[in-house]
């Protein structure tokens, strides 16, 4: 299949992210390249400690990189100042973590309503659409209960509404069945699947899952720090391979 | 300074440190058996540097608050034991004649030498007194003619050089010996200050009046201040010399006694020498005379029953020898030295009470012909008075900040409740493999301890700075005064040992107060992280709790019991343990603890269903108002704030029967009844007067009231939270962007109530005292009323000495260059001589002593007092009867504080002399009254015609014509006090001054009245300032606490921080979150303490000025003061979250969501 450059959401290109804690260098990101089509349900697969999550984190922007770039949306994220950076993961992305990471001070309805309001919606709008979003996600009767008063799956439905509820253009999902029993990660995947549909949004996801990376339309695999495997050509990639 | 709260400085150092050291030694014991727990307790210390400096700070607030109080005092014990010491030398009790005698004038009794002499031979063989000194000290006015400086009241005293044997040596100010006896008669010697003040040198001339004569000296030297020389402007003569410039040969007027030792070890045989001095002084006959008056069923019976109320026991072991040696069978030297005792013969006259008129009198009487001479141990007084006021200023301190030490409490308990939080997992973990609780609490008191140590040490060094600074405001105020008292920085060790262990036992016991509650977590949730739950326990069963209390009764025997059965089994570490554990309960503090603690878990049940609150509450309430000695408001309130809890309580229990669900309920009736107590305390305690009565004020009123207040106000909030959320959340729907920061920073706080509620509190009670500090000081440190009102229509005052009284002074004036008499619109004169009376229709026939001003037709023609009632008869204005005064010398006119209970300068009750009429009447009839002068025990009738309005400040005591007092005393009495009212005001300095060198030798000393007065108000201003700079210490601990909470919500929300980043917050809008979060607690805290205090101190003032009925005290909230104080303490608590915040802004979304 061949692509056009601009038909890509995400083009990462030759990615390098190191941590040092003092002591010990651990190279986590060794050269990732990777290309997400809009609109595209992508898994990132492999075994742990391979940089599954380093690459969600620094492809979404929220890490910073040491070498290489990230076009999100033609946009460099990475030379984006640190507000810009944040206005924009508010009105273009939605994020879904394996420990759901709600505000546990505020309401189902008031954690979806936050990125709205961050992104500046009126209190009403925000308020109407985050019932809307719950509604989707089948929790509108647990609108108003904190998520101490949820259970797994019920936490994860509003971090799901909490993603999409700014209309993303592209959502990341870190393990987001990784707490779940299988039969809530089954429905939990079944709504990511409905939403992709329906809204044409673009879903990278993070999982250890095989049944996760099945219903993706594609599987990214990692090993040490590289993709072995981005599912498009077939090729190994790594530092020195090419560019596509 | 020698007691705190009535308990001794020793032996509060003793226990404490008791208390420390066997608390530190059980940690050691604990610690050396599990260290395994020592090493996860105090691991995190060295860890995290930041956050153990801020604990640390936090941990240290209270003990520098307890050691500045301290060190305050000890400072002022030591600064006034320091004048004693080194003005009095050797000198340690000087003996004044007693009775008038041939040859005495007004208000100056003499001794022969003759009978000196006798004296002293007689008092040769008594090894206990090494000196005694023949001494004529009189104050005279002194000029030095060549500076034209001049001094109204200067000391002179003419001492024997002969008899210095025992006093030491005089000395110059260079130190060498002063040759007094080489002195020429045409010498003089002035010590120090007098140089100083009339800028004299050795070789000047100095010029003093006597009798209106001039009699010129030359300065032989300067002499060093203290001993005979005095501490205030002395001049210093031979005794033979001083006798021949007053025409009193051979006559002294007192005699100094020098007992054997120092200056500070001869005040050790102060008491004895007094003792026996006082008992050879007395009149054998007239003392066996007053036991057979005394010697009475009636009398011993009301003796006895004074005896067994009194709490003074000195007191009371002298009063059970004087109730034995009163029925003896013959006179004894002990009933004599009683007798002679004046604590003792006042009590005596106080309880020859309404029933014993006849004894009284003759008692009185035979009293007076008692003794020959007073003694005054005035060096042991002295020292005495230095300690007391030690104790009192540290008292006040303390009591002042309370409300700081108490937050500070609440800021220890906060922080080791956080620090618990921080390591819930850990601990959740340690419990799930089998730790017990109290592995948990010995964790947390290594820790704790740890912190103790040297927090409790950094704080009282502190707490000596914030002393030393406080000494220096003082300082400034008493220099503002024009006084020369300075106070010395002194620190005790004591008080150092006192502050520290306080300080430590205080951390101490709150560490394992909240170690034990931390211990009680729930292990899942703990393991989990979940939010904080503690395990809800049944409440054990009443057998439990009655064992319990057994335990807690007999703990020391069942620890011993402990120990002897480890020693038995060769067990020596834990042997040892329970041996050390039985030591400190038996220092009791801890045992009296551990009872109450258990009495208070029997009761728990029945307190939360309301019944038995309601039942205290009702019970505590009543007792206020039908026990005399319990009346108080601060009682009153507290009866009934504890009866609406209870009934809150009671409702919550009969309505849970019901389908309430559990949160509305909780919700309403905790809203109710703090809503209730906050209307309660919030209204005038007059309109409860119908009901109570006046049940009186005083300052536990302001913490009864504040703890109250505040805690139904932060109880009220912090159950109606969501609604502030709504209504904040309403507030700022326009402002788009600032909406998720605030929602997130409201939620917070208000989600985590129990620390959110504490920091509330803490900021609030702080607030609150500072408020109503303010405004108590703005209302009473400016003046109600015209200084011309307040002094009955004069402007200038001036004095002149007893020996240099002015005949005429308006002819003296008419004949001044200087002066014209058209400049003054009136001139009158008066002599205020202490004097006892006593009502002679009243059933009370005690003796009252009050001043009473004779003032001549002058003074009684021009003051312009308003008279709140006049006699039927004398009116109807209060011209007419100062004009009916002025011709009839037997009426007088009283102040209102005479009708009325009011407390003196130190604070003691001082009871009403007058029972028939009150000051709130509408009307009076004339009141006959005995007016007695105390050394001759002269005693005239009089008539009281009017009392005088408490708006004058100057109208106290008994005015009447000095010819009142004329025919009460054998001599011939001055006018001694002369007030002016000038035409021109402008010009009141002036003339004041031009009166003083016109009547120099009359020692004329004039004041201003003005600016006496606020030169008053001043100090009392820079006094109040100083209380509220010191309780403003308590503000640190408010925002100390913001800190803590603002670094601990940064590690807690870590991942929260992390997503919010994600979700597209940006930097600043976490670092405004927490800010705002802050900003909601600060300003809360801010608002609550402050509205309070506002209403508190409108009461009070409000109350002040119904009960005193001056209206013109007005009620005025120091605006700029209070934005001041406000301001700040939102600055500083912004301050003290700009750091933590501005660390989470820091964080990296990525590295945030990946913190566990």
């Amino acid at each position: 299949m061949t692509t056009g450059q601009n038909d890509y959401i995400v083009h990462a290109t030759g990615v390098h992210k190191t941590y040092s804690t003092g002591k010990v260098t651990v190279p986590a990101l060794r050269g990732i390249d990777l290309r997400v089509r809009r609109g595209e349900m992508v898994a990132i697969m492999g075994p742990s400690g391979c940089g599954k999550t380093t690459t969600l984190n620094c492809l979404s922007g929220l890490d910073e990189i040491d070498s290489g770039s990230v076009e999100v949306e033609s946009q460099l994220i990475h030379d984006l100042p640190d507000d810009e950076r944040s206005d924009y993961r508010a009105r273009r992305m939605g994020f879904i973590f394996q420990l759901y990471n709600l505000l546990p001070v505020l309401t189902a309805v008031e954690n979806v309503e936050m990125p709205l309001l961050v992104s500046g919606a009126s209190s009403k709008e925000a308020r109407q659409r985050a019932l809307d979003l719950l509604d989707q996600v089948g929790l509108s009767d647990r609108a108003t209960h904190l998520p101490a008063e949820l259970s797994g799956g019920q936490r994860q439905r509003v971090t799901i509404a909490r993603a999409l509820v700014n209309h993303p253009a592209i959502v990341w999902a870190d393990e987001p069945t990784g707490d779940l029993d299988s039969e809530t990660a089954q429905e939990i995947m079944e709504l990511m699947i409905r939403l992709n549909k329906d809204a044409g949004e673009t879903f990278i996801i993070v999982t250890h899952s095989r049944e996760v990376g099945e219903i993706a339309n594609r599987i990214v695999r990692m090993r040490d720090g590289l993709v072995i495997d981005d599912g498009l050509s077939g090729e190994a990639s790594g530092p020195d391979s090419a560019t596509p | 300074m020698e007691e705190l709260f009535g308990v001794p400085m020793s032996v509060l150092m003793f226990v404490l440190l008791g208390i420390f050291l066997g608390a530190l030694l059980v940690v050691v014991v604990m610690a050396l058996r599990n260290t395994v727990m020592l090493k996860l307790g105090i691991r995190p210390i060295s860890r995290r540097p930041g956050m153990t400096a801020l604990i640390i700070i936090g941990v240290m607030l209270s003990t520098i608050i307890i050691s500045a109080a301290f060190g305050t005092a000890d400072t002022l014990t030591y600064s006034i034991r320091d004048v004693a010491i080194n003005g009095l030398r050797n000198i340690d009790e000087i003996i004044v004649p007693a009775r008038t005698g041939e040859g005495d004038d007004f208000r100056r009794s003499f001794i022969s030498m003759d009978r000196f002499e006798q004296l002293q031979s007689e008092l040769a063989g008594d090894s206990r007194i090494d000196g005694l000194m023949p001494q004529f000290a009189e104050a005279v006015p002194a000029v030095n003619p060549d500076e034209n400086l001049s001094e109204g009241q200067m000391n002179l005293v003419g001492i024997d050089p002969a008899y210095l044997s025992g006093f030491g040596n005089l000395r110059t100010a260079s130190g060498d010996d002063l040759p007094l006896e080489d002195m020429a008669d045409s010498e003089a010697y002035v010590n120090e200050r007098a140089a100083r003040e009339l800028e004299l040198q050795a070789g000047g001339r100095l010029r003093i009046f006597v009798d209106d004569q001039p009699i010129d000296l030359t300065v032989a030297g300067i002499a060093e201040n203290g001993s005979f020389a005095g501490i205030q402007p002395t001049i210093l003569l031979t005794l033979s010399r001083t006798q021949e410039i007053f025409g009193k040969p051979r006559s002294i007027n007192s005699i100094s006694v020098s007992n054997r030792g120092g200056a500070l070890s001869g005040n050790d045989l102060s008491e004895e020498v007094t003792r026996d001095l006082r008992a050879r002084f007395t009149d054998r006959q007239v003392a066996a005379r007053l036991k057979d008056t005394l010697n009475q069923p009636v009398f011993l019976d009301a003796l006895g029953k004074r005896r067994d109320d009194t709490t003074d026991t000195d007191l009371k072991a002298s009063l059970d020898v004087l109730f034995l040696d009163l029925q003896a069978d013959s006179l004894n030297e002990s009933l004599v030295a009683a007798l002679a005792d004046s604590d003792i013969s006042a009590v005596i006259v106080d309880v020859l009470g309404d029933d014993m008129r006849e004894i009284q009198r003759e008692a009185v009487t035979l009293l007076s012909e008692l003794s020959e001479f007073l003694v005054l141990d005035i060096k042991f007084d002295t020292l005495r008075g230095a300690d007391q006021a030690g104790t009192a200023v540290s008292t006040f301190f303390l009591t002042f900040s309370i409300f700081s030490i108490a937050s500070g409490i609440m800021l220890i308990f906060l922080i080791f409740v956080l620090l618990a939080g921080a390591r819930k997992s850990e601990m959740g973990m340690a419990r799930a493999i089998g730790a017990k609780r109290r592995h948990l609490v010995q964790m947390f008191v290594f820790e704790g301890t740890a912190y103790a140590l040297v927090s409790a040490a950094i704080g009282v060094i502190l707490g000596l700075v914030v002393s030393a600074l406080m000494v220096g405001v003082l300082n400034s105020v008493f220099a503002a005064l024009d006084d020369d008292f300075t106070l010395q920085l002194n620190f005790t060790a004591p008080t150092i040992i006192v502050s520290y262990c306080l300080g430590m036992v205080i951390t101490f016991a709150t560490v394992a107060v909240s170690a034990y509650r931390v211990s009680h977590l729930d292990i899942v949730s703990a393991v989990r992280n979940l939010p904080e739950r503690l395990v809800v326990s049944v409440p054990p069963s009443l057998s439990s709790r009655l064992t319990g209390l057994l335990k807690g009764i007999f703990r020391p025997a069942v620890f011993l019991w402990r120990s002897i059965r480890h020693v038995l089994k060769l067990d020596v570490g834990p042997a040892a343990m329970q041996l050390v554990l039985a030591i400190i309960w038996l220092t009791l503090v801890p045992w009296l603890l551990d009872v109450l603690i258990q009495l208070f878990r029997l009761i728990w049940p029945y307190l939360l269903r309301g019944w038995l609150l309601i039942l205290i509450g009702v019970g505590t309430s009543a007792a206020t108002l039908g026990i005399e000695t319990l009346r108080g408001w601060s009682w009153f309130g507290a009866g009934v704030s504890l009866t609406i809890v209870g009934i809150g309580l009671l409702a919550r229990a009969v309505f849970a029967r019901g389908n309430v669900r559990a949160d509305v309920l909780d919700r309403v009736v905790f809203t109710a009844t703090g809503v209730i107590i906050l209307v309660f305390w919030a209204l005038p305690t007059s309109v409860f007067r119908p009901i109570t009565g006046d049940l009186g004020g005083g300052v536990s009123v302001m913490f009864v009231s504040g703890v109250a207040m505040v805690g139904a106000a932060v109880w009220t909030v912090m159950y109606n939270a969501d609604l502030v959320l709504g209504a904040l959340q309403f507030a700022t729907g326009r402002f788009r962007q600032l909406r998720p920061v605030l929602v997130t920073s409201v939620a917070y706080p208000l989600s985590s109530k129990f620390r959110t509620g504490m920091t509330l509190a803490m900021f609030a009670l702080v607030i609150f005292t500072l408020t109503v500090m303010s405004i108590l000081t703005q209302t009473f440190g400016t003046q109600f009323v015209e200084t011309r009102i307040a002094t009955g229509g004069w402007d200038i005052e001036g004095t002149v000495n007893l020996t240099t009284p002015i005949d005429d002074i308006r002819s003296e004036i008419d004949g001044i260059e200087t002066i014209e008499l058209s400049q003054f619109e009136a001139i009158g004169g008066y002599i205020g001589i202490p004097v006892q009376i006593r009502e002679v229709e009243a059933e009370d026939q005690e003796w009252n002593g009050v001043q009473f001003r004779g003032a001549d037709d002058g003074y009684l023609h021009s003051s312009s007092f308003d008279l709140k009632l006049i006699a039927e008869g004398f009116g109807p204005t209060s011209a007419d009867v100062f004009a009916a005064m002025q011709s009839d010398p037997t009426l007088v006119v009283v102040g209102g504080s005479l009708l009325d209970d009011s407390q003196d300068q130190e604070g003691q009750a001082v009871a009403r002399v007058f029972h028939e009429v009150s000051y709130d009447d509408e009307s009076m009839t004339p009141i006959e009254i005995e007016l007695r002068e105390p050394r001759t025990r002269t005693t005239v009738r009089l008539k009281v015609v009017g009392v005088v309005d408490r708006i004058h400040s100057s109208g106290s005591g008994v005015i009447g014509s000095k010819a009142a007092v004329d025919q009460a005393a054998p001599f011939p009495i001055p006018i001694t006090t002369y007030q002016f009212r000038v035409a021109n005001l402008d010009e009141s300095k002036e003339i004041s001054q031009d009166i003083e060198r016109a009547f120099l030798a009359n020692g004329m000393q004039t004041v201003v009245l003005e600016e006496a007065f606020d030169e008053q108000l001043a100090a009392t201003r820079g006094f109040f300032r100083l209380f509220t700079g010191f309780m403003a210490l308590g503000l640190f601990v408010g925002i100390a606490a913001l800190g803590v909470v603002s670094t601990r919500a940064v590690v807690e929300r870590r991942q929260q921080i992390g997503m919010l980043r994600a979700l597209g917050y940006r930097r600043s809008m976490i670092q405004l979150s927490f800010l705002f979060e802050s900003s909601f607690v600060a300003i809360l805290g801010v608002v609550i303490g402050a509205l309070l205090g506002i209403v508190l101190a409108y009461n009070a003032v409000s109350d002040i000025r119904a009960d005193e009925n001056i209206d013109t005290i007005s009620f005025s909230i120091p605006w700029i003061q209070m934005i001041v104080i406000l301001g700040l303490t939102y600055f500083f608590s912004l301050l003290a979250t700009y750091i933590p915040a501005r660390q989470a802004s820091k964080v990296y979304p990525a590295q945030a969501l990946r913190y566990e």
